[in-house]
């Protein structure tokens, strides 16, 4: 199984995302997993080396790949149970060979116009991306999104904006933290932080939806949403 | 201020599905994405294509060469675009153009 975690936009969590679903798979799921880092930022990269020097923490190999990987990809993916690929924020050669082998795509954007003006290409990539892997399974999340509840509407009108594209937007979203950033540094994830935190409760949801939607699934369900059920 | 105006404002154009678009072909787009040419790959999509009018359409004929025949037969496999599609859409950039 290839997961996915890009898009266009820096910033908006794409490698702290990649982080917590490799450790909830390896941790959680018991499953082996292998990171594949896109960014020359190295941000994952510099993650894992920390954790791998942390004997109470549970490795996760990561490796650097660039341009075009797809056969690389494809070869590694039948290797382990998980490749969680992390690709940088740019429309760039691995982030295509990723998208061309993915089982499921995620495109965290956060809750602002700059992010969501990438909607557009995103959605025009996805289109093609569908003729040459038509079973890929994408979505976009909100991720950072503000606590107050004054700013729910700036949520919902994200994910509104995503829908308008007719891409999927999972339900699930991801509020700003200090958990997630106090994590990251020491090689951890947020589910070994505070196993039962809200950080890590918002982690589980989102990889539990994303690996959850039907094949073929295309658009978020009608169901309400509580949106500060976890916050 | 609302970000609901970022939404799309106008219906998804329905795509030209027929034009195969290869991984190989998807993945180099990206190099042109990169310096600046976007050319939309699975589409030349019919956004830009005026079609919308409800009159029937009648036939016409014209004098072409065999070299502009083959081209055109070529374009149209090229893009999945039918051939009088491709004549319509050129006759309306054509239109369009500003030759003060």
């Amino acid at each position: 199984m290839m997961i996915l975690v890009g898009g266009e936009k820096g910033g908006s969590g794409k490698s702290c995302l990649a982080q917590n679903i490799a450790v909830y798979l390896r941790c959680e799921k018991k499953a082996s997993v292998l990171m594949v880092d896109c960014d020359p930022q190295r941000t994952t990269s510099d993650w894992a080396q920390e954790r791998s020097s942390n004997d109470e923490l549970p490795s996760i190999t990561c490796i650097q790949l660039y341009g075009k990987i797809r056969n690389e990809l494809l070869s590694l993916k039948e290797r382990y149970d998980y490749v969680v690929i992390d690709c940088g924020g740019q429309d760039n050669l691995a982030l295509r060979s990723s998208m061309a082998v993915a089982d499921h795509i995620l495109i965290p954007l956060r809750p602002k116009r700059r992010d969501l003006k990438t909607v557009p290409h995103m959605e025009d990539i996805l289109s093609t991306c569908k003729m040459v892997n038509p079973r890929m399974n994408a979505a976009f999340v909100i991720t950072q999104c503000p606590s107050l509840p004054s700013l729910a509407s700036r949520i919902l009108e994200a994910k509104e904006v995503c829908r308008s594209f007719e891409v999927s937007v999972l339900n699930s979203v991801t509020f700003s933290r200090n958990m997630y950033d106090d994590s990251e540094e020491s090689g951890r994830s947020v589910l070994e932080s505070e196993a039962d935190g809200k950080a890590a409760v918002e982690i589980r949801s989102i990889i539990e939806e994303l690996l959850a939607r039907r094949k073929g699934e295309q658009h978020e369900s009608d169901k309400p949403v509580s949106l500060y059920a976890a916050s | 201020m609302s970000l609901i105006n970022l939404s799309r404002s106008t219906p998804l154009a329905s795509r030209t599905t027929t034009k195969k678009v290869s991984a190989e072909e998807f993945i180099q787009d990206a190099l042109h994405y990169a310096s600046g040419t976007v050319v939309p790959l699975a589409a030349v999509t019919d956004r830009q294509v005026n079609d919308s009018h409800h009159e029937p359409m009648r036939r016409a004929t014209f004098t072409l060469t065999p070299e502009c025949i083959d081209q055109l037969q070529q374009l149209s496999e090229q893009s999945g675009i039918a051939k009088s599609k491709l004549i319509r859409l050129w006759i309306q950039r054509y239109a369009s153009l500003n030759f003060d």
